[in-house]
């Protein structure tokens, strides 16, 4: 093992104040918001006695207008596995809520990640390995391209030809709605039809950036002495290419990409919206929209969680690929 | 002597915006085998591009515009890439100067020896592990630092690291850039030392390369002099400590403090390095230059080569003298 335990705690340690400081700004951000919910709520189902919404506003632990007294009993909750229950959709918990998004989106957005991020540090590999060469210019225009147009514009441009006019994709939605009529294999087959568009879009957004910040690295790297030198000792091109070179370059890109990960969770908010994905993304902005503190609380929870457990799990294992990062 | 590296008429020009840099004019030079061939000049003056040039290790912009390398009989520059690459390490190595950078961070100094063996050896497997100890034997390291990272190891010992590896195909010549400039004066003369020894030992060439003059008259055999891209003066070590002939070499000389004897005025030459993109008709070194005739700006200077080694300069006549010498000797 390359590191030792004080090192394990000291990460740990460090994860854990974070995750408290996180978890604080969770319960006090939603609240600057201002509004009042469970009227809000009271009213809209037509429930306009003073004892409704009384009750309700003891449900949501908004009782007490001591920010106190509602913190400790967030923290109470939260040590119990509840996420408390979504105003916007009542009786539903949170956690139900989240659950049911959360499987969509892991699966579009974590796929659209891994994949943006192979073919874009295989293009920008590619691209710096023969930099000046026809694929290295067409590559770089393209992503030039590519990071200078706003991403929503892209995928508003997608459903526009992919949907609309070519009718090749569905306007929205996961899965088809008499889906539980469906074989398992033609479940599968909705499934991938309705988020193929998403996930090219993902890709397409996120992929000139990879492709750029690698081929940058990997031409700094190609300038090192130990790159000539490897090339003076005759080891093949493969072995310069990626033990010398790309395994070098990728370095500085492993904290990003891990950071990348950690954000699979929250969605991408602007895919979901336009294709009206019913990811976390989706659910996030409508919590916000309908001052749903309880669902915003819970989805920013999941988003801190899995930011700081992987950018956790990036410090433990940034030792291990890099020899030089000290470990005391 | 026979010779083991003979370099004719070696030109290679740099693409600039500006205009075509002619950084190596017309080099030629030869190394016998066993022979130590110091390349000294300052800064710019081509000598690292020549050692380069030799090795195909040029990177553009820089491009090979003309001349012949002929190493133990083969013509290297006519050479196909694949053909090159068998050539490299096996028949000639490079030690590059001793700084960080020379060793890949992330891979063991073991995996780095190694793969110098396996890439021309693919069978060597368990032998080329053994022959990685001995070669930390040979520059006296532990065989267990085999297992170290190269940011674990001290200035010093990379660059032992880095010569070992020189030494793993037992080449039959060593091309050394400035290989201690990074170098404390200690640590710079515990490695000199062990590459004089390891040179005793296998009789590899050396292409030695610096612009640490005092050091080339200590450990060369004999010394090339170059100025703005061009070779001005080749002479033995003892030539060269007892009288180097062209202006510039002399002036180089007079820039190093002695150690012993009387003290005196370090000299120094006044002026620039030209620009190459356009460099000074003629000698390229008359600007700067304190004996300058008249026909010194106008008709580039002769290659004179006599038993003393070879000048390229307007004082020095067809028969070795100085032009004042001549016109004295006819009256």
């Amino acid at each position: 093992m390359r590191y030792n335990s004080v090192y394990l705690l000291k990460r740990l340690g460090f994860a854990f104040i974070t995750l408290y400081v996180a978890i604080t700004l969770n319960f006090l951000l939603p609240r600057l918001m201002g509004g009042d919910p469970a009227s809000a709520l009271a009213s809209e189902k037509a429930l306009g006695s003073q004892e409704v919404v009384k009750a309700l506003k003891a449900q949501f632990g908004l009782d007490n207008p001591s920010l106190l007294y509602q913190y400790a009993k967030y923290l109470n909750q939260l040590l119990h596995g509840n996420l408390g229950v979504s105003y916007a959709n009542y009786p539903s918990p949170v956690a139900d809520v989240m659950v049911k998004a959360l499987p969509w989106t892991f699966g579009t957005v974590l796929t659209a990640t891994l994949l943006s991020y192979l073919v874009g540090w295989l293009i920008g590999i590619r691209g710096a390995w023969k930099a000046g060469s026809l694929f290295d210019n067409s590559t770089l225009f393209t992503a030039f391209f590519l990071n200078s147009v706003p991403f929503f514009w892209i995928a508003i441009i997608f459903i526009m030809i992919f949907s609309f006019y070519l009718e090749w994709f569905p306007l929205g939605q996961a899965i088809d709605p008499g889906i539980d009529s469906f074989s398992a294999l033609d479940k599968i087959k909705s499934v991938l039809y309705h988020a193929f568009l998403p996930v090219f879009t993902l890709i397409i957004a996120t992929l000139a950036g990879h492709i750029l910040v690698l081929r940058n690295n990997l031409m700094r790297v190609l300038s090192e002495d130990y790159m000539l030198l490897a090339k003076a000792k005759g080891l093949s091109a493969a072995r310069r290419k990626y033990a010398y070179g790309a395994r070098n370059a990728l370095l500085p890109s492993f904290t990003g990409f891990m950071t990348s990960l950690g954000h699979v969770i929250g969605g991408a908010i602007t895919t979901e919206i336009v294709f009206s994905y019913p990811g976390v993304g989706l659910v996030t902005f409508n919590a916000i929209l309908n001052h749903d503190y309880p669902l915003i609380q819970g989805s920013f929870l999941f988003i801190a969680v899995s930011v700081i457990v992987c950018n956790l799990i990036a410090d433990l294992v940034y030792p291990l690929i890099d020899p030089r990062v000290a470990l005391n | 002597m026979s010779k083991l590296l003979q370099v004719q008429n070696l030109s290679i020009e740099y693409a600039s915006p500006r205009g075509v840099v002619k950084a190596v004019d017309n080099v030629s030079f030869s190394i016998g085998k066993g022979e130590i061939f110091g390349l000294a000049g300052e800064s710019g003056c081509g000598k690292s591009t020549t050692a380069f040039g030799i090795c195909r290790l040029l990177r553009p912009p820089a491009r090979l515009a003309g001349g012949s390398v002929v190493l133990d009989g083969i013509e290297l520059t006519e050479l196909p890439d694949e053909q090159f690459d068998k050539l490299r390490w096996s028949k000639m190595s490079i030690v590059l100067q001793s700084a960080m950078n020379n060793l890949n961070p992330v891979l063991k100094i073991r995996s780095q020896l190694m793969d110098a063996i396996v890439a021309h050896e693919p069978d060597a497997g368990k032998e080329a592990a053994k022959r990685a100890e001995q070669l930390m034997r040979l520059v006296d390291l532990p065989a267990d630092r085999l297992d170290s990272y190269p940011h674990e190891l001290s200035g010093g010992m990379r660059q032992r690291v880095v010569i070992a590896m020189a030494m793993a195909m037992k080449p039959s010549l060593v091309i050394m850039d400035e290989p201690t400039t990074a170098l404390d004066v200690v640590v710079q003369n515990g490695i000199i030392r062990k590459i004089l020894e390891l040179q005793e030992q296998f009789g590899f060439s050396i292409l030695f390369i610096t612009h640490d003059l005092p050091l080339m008259l200590e450990m060369c055999d004999r010394i090339g002099i170059m100025y703005a891209g061009r070779l001005v003066e080749i002479a033995s070590r003892q030539e060269m400590k007892s009288g180097p002939r062209h202006p510039y070499t002399q002036g180089l000389l007079h820039s190093f403090p002695p150690l012993y004897g009387p003290k005196r005025r370090l000299e120094g030459i006044p002026g620039h390095p030209p620009d190459l993109i356009r460099p000074p008709g003629g000698c390229r070194f008359h600007p700067r230059c304190a004996r300058a005739m008249t026909q010194c700006s106008s008709r580039e200077p002769a290659v004179l080569a006599d038993e003393r080694g070879q000048v390229a300069c307007h004082l020095y006549n067809e028969e070795g003298l100085s032009v004042e010498q001549a016109s004295a000797a006819r009256e």
